[in-house]
């Protein structure tokens, strides 16, 4: 129970830190040296001392707004295995996870809705129109990882897969990954579906829905997304590819997996910098299209589940 | 270039008097013949180079109102009367270039068009007096005119599932000021309608108090990253009043200064298109290419911008055999890097694929709206002043005017990359070329002539600075930046295309709100 | 494009200038504050009829350069090379709107 508690800080902790990093990496391949890694936590610090202003036209939904997402996102993370495969499991499965994350989306386009301008509306337009195909990719392709580890539970998966050593690789699980890598990019507004650093409210997608908010309403909304990324970082890290991470309490597994761990999210948030630095950002009707494809191979990877090898 | 037999005899017919001035031929005529005499230039050709009216009715108890007409290379200038409180007759039913100029004149000297169909007020605020008209010579600038508020209309689109989306005029990112209204549905644009405005500072009146030799700093502060180009004119027509004309070195060190400010232009132009795709690597080395350029500038003249260059009888500052041997490395240093760059963003499939076909303006609206420079090259509208006009050292230069067709986002980056590698070659020609002797030619004195038409390709296509002189200042004083005439192509181009292109859009027209308010 | 981006990031091509730790390079010909040598003036008054915007002006002390006005066209150095130079100072803010009249004294 402790290890849990202080794995799901541990990640709370890290998030501003990988956003920080990511928008370093980005300056550095522009050729500019950028803010500190640590910026991020200064930011936060600094909305949080600031009084929050709401329009007069928005209702409760505004206020509550950013405490609900911060609320789902903690759960969210509270269910995730970070270095050791205990998890909160019992509260539940990666159903309730995927859902969690609904609510955070519900929520933030609701209250978008609520102040009643027309950025918040295009928003969340955008948002709805988005996620309507990439939540079905984010669910089947957790699926197929479930059905390979036979379990629906967080934990149990990663413990499975990492028990069973490297013979758990198979087409269906690569697949799955790929899927899941596009729903990280769709999920967390990063290029090439939404550009994270626009100035410009018309080709705004997550951003827009966040323009109402200030001060430490600001802050929550922020910190709730930094930490939604690393969410699904770990997931994409424990989950897809466990190997590493500590299944007992001992010291030195624990320690392994802490490595395991760091080693799997500086990987990520690498590729996510150069995927973002090396392509536009596309066409908004035209990400169905890569939105499909992502559909497509989740849905190939639980064919090739069936096909391949029921055994 | 030889004035067309024909055209000048209809004219002819037409007139009260003609006179040859120069290059350009002056067509006086009554105010009943003044919209058929322009509209048979136009029919055959001719585009609309300004409209604009001045107060002389101290002199000839009336206001005049001037058209100046670009036909086949030849300038045609047609002058009426107009008097106050008989509305004239509007020209936008037939040459529809001239919408916002009778809008202007309507602001500035309260003569109102009749057959107008959008009278409403352009550059002055809702809440500005109705009777108080700045640009007229009674006008007293020192007092303060009280304000009375008014609502603006603005056109609106009903329909089921029709929203308005008003953007502006304080905008996210540190832009200038201007107000988008867009009709949408859902994500396609419907209509936009474009105010500006906001950035009015009075600079044609301003330019009535300021002497000669003052008033270049104040062209040179018309619209910030025009400074070469709007000096270049004004110093050019001030010329023309005194009858001097600039030594050969200073006209090829003009040259070199008209082609770096072109260089930085356009380089930031290009990169800002990358970075409104999101596409932020190419858009950074593009942005330091443009800052290469700006402290090229600051070592060659003292001046990033290029200001207080030029002069009125030449330029301040010269080009030594040392400063231009280093220029010339400098320039094919940049010129590898800018191919590196252009190929690298014109090969990717993700930028490709947001530039095409987006932000489509045809030729025909791109014709009838009297555009001008990059915009109006995208769409297949062949007019470049430095070769239908020539000034400067241009006519000794040998340089191609790209040229596209199909008038989207993709054409105008492409026009503005192509330009860029001209002007690296008009820049190397005149440093090889350039020939000794004195950078500044004395002026003293009363000017001679009366009128002065000057005309430069800036960096976003043709600007024009007209003027009546008198002996220390001007009497009156029309400015016409090139994105007066192209802002109306933004509300056609967008048409059709989503919400979010309209930045990218925007950016690819990249228009001036400040030259165009004045 | 993806080999270009990770080759960034391991060479050290960052092209930012740690400024004010590191200072820019000032070209020779940069146009910064005005300076005038009060010795050598001989209160002809062309240095203040020339300035476009009327930021020059004589006091009791000396010559008076109003840095809320100048725009740094250098036309008062033009009219008089002798007493007026374009410095290359570039830090010219102040805290109040006084702090930004520069006095050249005599002597």
């Amino acid at each position: 129970m402790i290890i849990e508690l202080i794995q799901t800080f541990l990640l709370l902790a890290l998030a501003p830190l990988v956003t920080g990093i990511i928008r370093s990496l980005k300056a550095r391949m522009q050729g500019r040296k950028g803010p500190s890694v640590l910026q991020p936590y200064r930011d936060l610090l600094k909305l949080l001392y600031k009084s929050s202003i709401r329009s007069r036209d928005s209702s409760w939904v505004l206020s509550i707004a950013p405490y609900v997402c911060m609320a789902a996102v903690i759960a969210a993370a509270l269910l995730v295995p970070v270095i050791y495969t205990g998890t909160f499991g019992l509260i539940g499965d990666l159903l309730l996870l995927i859902y969690l994350l609904a609510i955070v989306r519900f929520f933030t386009t609701l209250a978008a809705l609520d102040a009643g301008s027309t950025f918040g509306g295009m928003g969340s337009s955008r948002e709805l129109f988005i996620s309507s195909i990439v939540e079905p990719t984010m669910l089947l392709s957790i699926f197929t990882v479930g059905l390979i580890s036979s379990t629906t539970d967080l934990g149990g998966i990663s413990m499975n897969m990492a028990s069973t050593g490297l013979d758990l690789i198979e087409p269906s699980l690569l697949l799955a990954a790929a899927a899941f890598f596009i729903a990280i990019l769709a999920e967390n507004s990063r290029v090439p579906v939404d550009n994270p650093a626009t100035h410009l409210e018309l080709t705004m997608v997550h951003e827009a829905m966040v323009l109402e908010y200030s001060g430490k309403d600001l802050a929550l909304m922020e910190y709730a997304s930094m930490t939604k990324l690393l969410v699904f970082f770990t997931l994409m890290a424990n989950i897809f590819f466990p190997w590493g991470i500590a299944t007992s309490m001992d010291p030195i597994a624990l320690a392994i997996g802490l490595l395991a761990y760091l080693v799997k999210i500086s990987i990520l948030t690498l590729a996510i910098a150069v995927v973002e630095s090396s392509m536009a950002k596309m066409r908004l009707f035209r990400l169905p299209n890569l939105f499909t494809m992502a559909f497509i191979l989740s849905l190939l990877a639980v064919i090739a589940y069936y096909i391949l090898g029921v055994a | 270039m030889s004035f067309n037999d024909g055209l000048i005899r209809k004219i002819s017919s037409m007139a009260e008097r003609l006179e040859h001035r120069g290059e350009l031929l002056h067509v006086a005529t009554s105010r009943d013949q003044f919209v058929d005499l322009v509209d048979i230039i136009h029919k055959v050709g001719g585009r609309l180079v300004s409209l604009h009216a001045t107060d002389e009715r101290a002199t000839a108890e009336s206001f005049m109102m001037y058209a100046i007409l670009d036909h086949d290379g030849c300038l045609i200038e047609v002058v009426s009367p107009v008097w106050d409180g008989v509305p004239f007759q509007s020209l936008v039913p037939r040459v529809h270039a001239a919408n916002w100029y009778e809008r202007e004149i309507q602001d500035m000297f309260g003569l109102t068009p009749h057959g107008h169909p959008d009278p409403r007020p352009l550059v002055l605020y809702d809440d500005w007096p109705q009777d108080t008209f700045p640009l007229r010579k009674d006008f007293d600038s020192s007092i303060d005119i009280p304000r009375i508020p008014r609502e603006y209309k603005y056109r609106h689109m009903e329909g089921d599932g029709v929203f308005e989306i008003p953007v502006g005029p304080v905008h996210a990112g540190v832009i200038e000021p201007g107000h988008f209204r867009f009709s949408v549905a859902g994500e396609p644009i419907m209509a936009l309608e474009i105010r500006l405005g906001y950035v009015h500072r009075g600079v044609e009146k301003l330019s009535e108090t300021m002497p000669y030799h003052k008033g270049v700093i104040l062209a040179e502060r018309i619209s910030g990253d025009t400074s070469a180009a709007h000096s270049a004119a004004y110093c050019q027509s001030v010329e023309q009043l005194f009858e001097i004309k600039a030594p050969e070195r200073a006209e090829y060190i003009r040259t070199i200064i008209l082609e770096l400010e072109r260089l930085y232009n356009h380089l930031g132009d290009i990169s800002g298109i990358a970075l409104d795709t999101a596409f932020a690597v190419p858009a950074a080395d593009g942005y330091v290419l443009r800052e290469r350029v700006l402290e090229l500038n600051e070592w060659l003249t003292g001046s990033r911008l290029l200001r207080s260059i030029n002069t009125i009888g030449g330029v301040n500052k010269d080009i030594d055999r040392d400063k231009s041997a280093k220029l010339l490395s400098h320039l094919v240093d940049l010129r590898l890097q800018f191919e590196r760059l252009s190929s690298t963003m014109m090969s990717s499939v993700s930028m490709l694929d947001r530039v095409e076909g987006t932000g489509i303006l045809s030729k025909e609206n791109a014709r009838s709206l009297g555009c001008v420079g990059p915009i109006a090259r995208a769409s297949g509208v062949d007019i470049d002043t430095r070769r239908d006009h020539p000034y400067a050292a241009y006519p000794d230069m040998s340089f191609r005017i790209p040229l596209q067709k199909s008038g989207d986002v993709y054409a105008r980056t492409v026009v503005r990359i192509d330009e860029v590698r001209e002007s690296f070659a008009i820049i190397e020609q005149a440093l090889d070329r350039i020939p000794n002797g004195s950078i500044c030619t004395e002026f003293t004195g009363a000017p001679i002539k009366t009128t002065a038409l000057s005309l430069v390709e800036a960096s976003r296509g043709e600007l024009m600075h007209w003027m009546i002189g008198e002996e220390e200042k001007p009497f009156r004083h029309k400015i016409r930046d090139p994105s007066f005439c192209n802002w109306l192509g933004l509300e056609l181009a967008v048409r059709g295309d989503i919400v979010p292109d309209f930045p990218l859009v925007n950016k690819s027209f990249s228009l001036s709100y400040a030259g165009n308010d004045l | 494009m993806i080999l270009k981006l990770l080759r960034r990031l391991l060479g050290r091509r960052s092209r930012t200038i740690q400024y004010p730790i590191e200072q820019p390079i000032i070209p020779a010909e940069f146009m910064g504050c005005p300076e005038a040598d009060m010795n050598r003036c001989d209160r002809c008054d062309q240095c203040i009829a020339s300035c476009p915007v009327s930021a020059l002006d004589f006091v009791d002390e000396g010559l008076q350069l109003d840095l809320s006005l100048c725009v740094f066209c250098g036309e008062c150095a033009r009219v008089c090379p002798e007493c007026i130079v374009m410095s290359d100072k570039f830090e010219l803010a102040s805290k109040s709107k006084e702090g930004l009249k520069v006095v050249f004294t005599y002597g």
